[in-house]
């Protein structure tokens, strides 16, 4: 357990912390995967690279947790009593990326604003090819999708991210 | 020619993302991410409070049916005695 710990904690970390932009979050991202992976890890089968099993938990687990925040965010915004499971009140999260240089801050800040607007999987496909810096086959086998198809979604989330920063831009 | 150098614009907007740093996890995670698995284990043997309510709820919404359905049969049975009584006065 500890030794898939550590090969793989800075991975898991890391790719929470893109969609999520807090160090709070994204550590409580990562324990609750490796709860749930050491939970599985009996059941796990090694017909699939392991790597690529948690990087898919990462993801899904990621993206649930930001629309549960949403959900919780705006029930808050509606002036209902929004409290967390230990019944305190929920703090509307800050962008608080620590991976992002003081002298880059503003201009990544802007991007990853702008590439959170787009649809889950185009969101995705940027992080895994631009931030994870993997090849289209590995986001492929990670996506559950063809190489092709990852090509598309890619040339997709480009087009949507230019017409959004152009509009902000304006 | 436009859609060609707004297309590099793009890239090199892409490219930024690359400069993001990789963080360390903290030391304690670890220690963390155990005891929230004990933490688990336990609180999964103890039954969680909102089964306890769905339970309760579906009882009472069956007694509550239950006597409903007694005060209709009750009515039903007075009505049945009545009716079934022979009434001969007229024959006498």
């Amino acid at each position: 357990m500890k030794e898939i710990y550590e090969l793989y904690k800075n991975m898991v970390f890391n790719l929470a912390l893109q969609y999520v932009h807090s160090i709070e979050d994204a550590e409580e991202i990562t324990q609750d995967i490796f709860v749930k992976i050491f939970d599985k890890l009996d059941s796990f089968e090694y017909q699939s690279d392991i790597k690529t099993w948690i990087y898919r938990i990462t993801i899904n687990y990621s993206l649930d947790f930001i629309k549960a925040k949403n959900r919780k965010k705006r029930s808050f915004l509606f002036g209902l009593i929004s409290l967390n499971d230990d019944g305190k009140f929920i703090e509307i999260p800050t962008f608080n990326h620590p991976g992002i240089l003081l002298e880059q801050k503003e201009g990544l800040e802007n991007l990853l604003k702008c590439i959170d607007l787009l649809p889950e999987n185009q969101k995705t496909v940027i992080f895994l090819l631009k931030i994870e810096c993997l090849s289209q086959v590995e986001t492929a086998e990670i996506m559950q999708l063809s190489t092709k198809a990852v090509e598309s979604l890619f040339q997709r989330a480009k087009n949507k991210l230019e017409k959004i920063l152009q509009n902000e831009g304006k | 020619m436009k859609k060609e150098s707004s297309k590099i614009n793009m890239d090199r907007e892409l490219d930024l993302l690359k400069k993001i740093q990789r963080i360390e996890v903290s030391d304690d995670l670890y220690d963390k991410i155990l005891a929230k698995t004990v933490h688990e284990k336990t609180s999964a043997e103890i039954i969680s409070m909102s089964w306890v309510r769905l339970a309760a709820a579906m009882l009472i919404g069956f007694f509550i049916m239950e006597s409903v359905f007694l005060v209709k049969k009750e009515k039903k049975d007075e009505l049945n005695i009545v009716v079934s009584m022979p009434n001969n006065m007229l024959y006498e």
